[in-house]
């Protein structure tokens, strides 16, 4: 008899002793994620299974419907490809990575970012902001002709149009300069992380296929992608759980470079 | 009897406690042990509910640099806002520059506070639109955040299908005449010879230059047509001629090149504009019966005549 309650109270204190543990563990691997550098984590055994583990499981609950499984984007929608090494906003560090998932793109989140979009030059009223002018259709086929080769047009940013190039090209990259391209996507076509205008001459295309037509439809249409501020959905841990994750895909050996 | 033996050897003799068995069963002791236990929690309460700071953390957690009058500032913030201000990471950061960030977050947390104690998201406007955008922000959080699927976009794309269509694209020549009779001489001449230059010239018809850039959307034709030379041209096809109309300026007469009327475009094309749409129509109800909730469950009084 003695020993059956011995048995039972040496099972409730192992019981009780396990709980605490994996509380303390629990406690001690949340500080490792808020508190230490994120790079460092993921080259810390003892963390990175775990960040992976979580991370994973978050990613594939709230950000593969859009990213996808695999992580590699949806051109249909605009949303990024966090596998290669091109960041449409700041340098991808693990801190910016997580200022988006916390608030957002486009999101009416006002902490995130809200800075502009790609206007519909096809419609009566292109930019809902300010006044922008519309484009003839001509001018958005010239415009996505030269958008389209802009990666062949030489590799010195902001090389004027010489006598090499076709008419229409040469159209196209007046059009560019006369028509505010340049000023969210830059004199030299390539882009501006501080305010999430892509690369234009980088052939990695955020919507659609690099096509003249889908890029004509960006034009003519406009693009107002949206990713959404997980704030109220994710604790700030799981945030900073995802974000270092979402860095880990673009870093790892064979990542796309840009 | 096992187990009086086994009572036996477990009673505790001479010890300071005198004689007690705790293995004997004790109404006494048990009353008094609880009694003991409900006086402790009575006073650890009672401490609790009147000292001045009420429920307090003495521990900030991992995912907070600091508590402000139980007001968390998260670590989060005070990262990016390091990143921001100097360019470091957190681990990266001086002592003097850790203590400008977490000082410079606390005097802004309490200010905050204050700002709330004196009843300034009543008085200033700028308060005031920033809390009404961030709840009108916060309610629609989760709808765009929520996980969507095909056929659930699809099925928004085809009870909106109005939404999707191309603007419609219109190229042709504008001919004008004086009169009706040299308009009629040309559609004439056109139809025996089809041969639209010499036709033009036989009746002595002046091209107007519209559509001289090239094609135009149908929401710029719009503006640059007379209203009834725009129905008319709507409904040429490439090649076709118009029949005479009247305007202010003379008897026009349109060929028409190219007419590309509006149309569907595919779901995959337009997907993104789709979910786009969709989010925001969800945004809207969840808005409107947002507001009509908080209608209900506040006591408003409106002034006679502006109710």
């Amino acid at each position: 008899m003695p020993y059956r309650k011995l048995a039972l109270g040496g099972a409730c204190v192992a019981i009780l002793v396990l709980v605490f543990s994996m509380m303390l563990a629990n406690s001690m691997y949340h500080t490792a994620v808020m508190n230490q550098d994120p790079q460092w984590l993921l080259t810390q055994s003892v963390w990175s299974g775990h960040v992976r583990d979580d991370g994973g499981s978050l990613f594939r609950t709230h950000c593969a419907s859009c990213h996808g499984n695999d992580s590699r984007g949806n051109a249909a929608i605009g949303a990024a490809n966090l596998t290669d090494s091109d960041y449409l906003y700041g340098n991808g560090d693990v801190l910016e990575t997580e200022q988006i998932v916390l608030h957002g793109i486009r999101s009416g989140n006002l902490r995130g970012w809200n800075l502009a979009s790609m206007p519909a030059y096809g419609t009566e009223k292109p930019y809902s902001l300010y006044a922008v002018e519309p484009l003839s259709p001509g001018e958005i086929d010239k415009l996505a002709s030269y958008l389209q080769d802009l990666g062949r047009l030489g590799g010195a940013s902001g090389q004027e149009p010489d006598q090499s190039m076709s008419a229409t090209l040469i159209e196209g990259s007046k059009l560019y300069a006369s028509k505010g391209c340049w000023d969210c996507h830059g004199a030299d076509a390539r882009g501006d992380t501080a305010i999430g205008a892509p690369n234009l001459r980088d052939h990695i295309w955020l919507y659609g296929d690099g096509s003249r037509q889908s890029i004509a439809h960006s034009l003519t249409f406009g693009r107002h992608g949206q990713m959404p501020a997980f704030e109220k959905t994710l604790s700030p841990v799981q945030a900073r759980t995802v974000a270092i994750y979402a860095w880990s895909l673009s870093h790892k050996a064979g990542a796309r470079e840009k | 009897m096992p187990g009086r033996s086994h009572i036996k050897q477990a009673r505790v003799k001479n010890n300071r406690f005198g004689s007690m068995n705790w293995t004997r069963v004790s109404p006494r002791r048990a009353l008094i042990l609880s009694g003991i236990g409900a006086l402790l929690g009575l006073v650890v309460a009672g401490f609790g509910l009147f000292t001045s700071k009420g429920t307090r953390t003495f521990v900030v957690p991992p995912e907070d640099v600091a508590i402000v009058n139980n007001v968390p500032i998260l670590t989060s913030d005070y990262d990016a806002l390091l990143m921001a201000t100097y360019n470091v990471s957190p681990a990266g950061a001086s002592p003097e520059q850790r203590k400008t960030i977490i000082d410079a977050m606390i005097n802004e947390e309490l200010y905050v506070q204050r700002g709330i104690e004196l009843g300034m998201q009543t008085d200033v406007i700028e308060v005031r639109q920033a809390l009404v955008s961030a709840v009108e922000a916060q309610q629609t959080a989760d709808i765009i955040a929520a996980p969507f699927n095909d056929e659930e976009l699809k099925a928004f794309y085809q009870n909106h299908s109005n939404m999707y269509a191309t603007e419609g694209k219109i190229q042709g020549r504008d001919y004008v005449a004086p009169d009706v009779a040299q308009a009629q001489l040309f559609l004439a001449q056109l139809n025996s010879t089809g041969n639209e230059s010499a036709a033009s010239k036989a009746a002595a018809m002046r091209q107007t230059g519209l559509f001289s850039d090239g094609p135009e959307f149908y929401f710029a034709a719009k503006l640059h047509m007379e209203p009834a030379l725009f129905s008319v041209a709507q409904t040429l096809k490439p090649g076709m001629a118009s029949r005479p109309v009247e305007l202010s300026d003379g008897v026009h007469v349109l060929v028409m090149v190219m007419n590309d009327p509006p149309h569907l475009m595919p779901f995959d094309t337009v997907k993104d504009k789709v979910l786009r749409d969709m989010r925001e129509k969800k945004s809207q109800i969840v808005r409107a019966s947002s507001g009509a909730f908080l209608r209900r469950r506040a006591d408003i009084i409106v002034t006679r005549g502006l109710e």
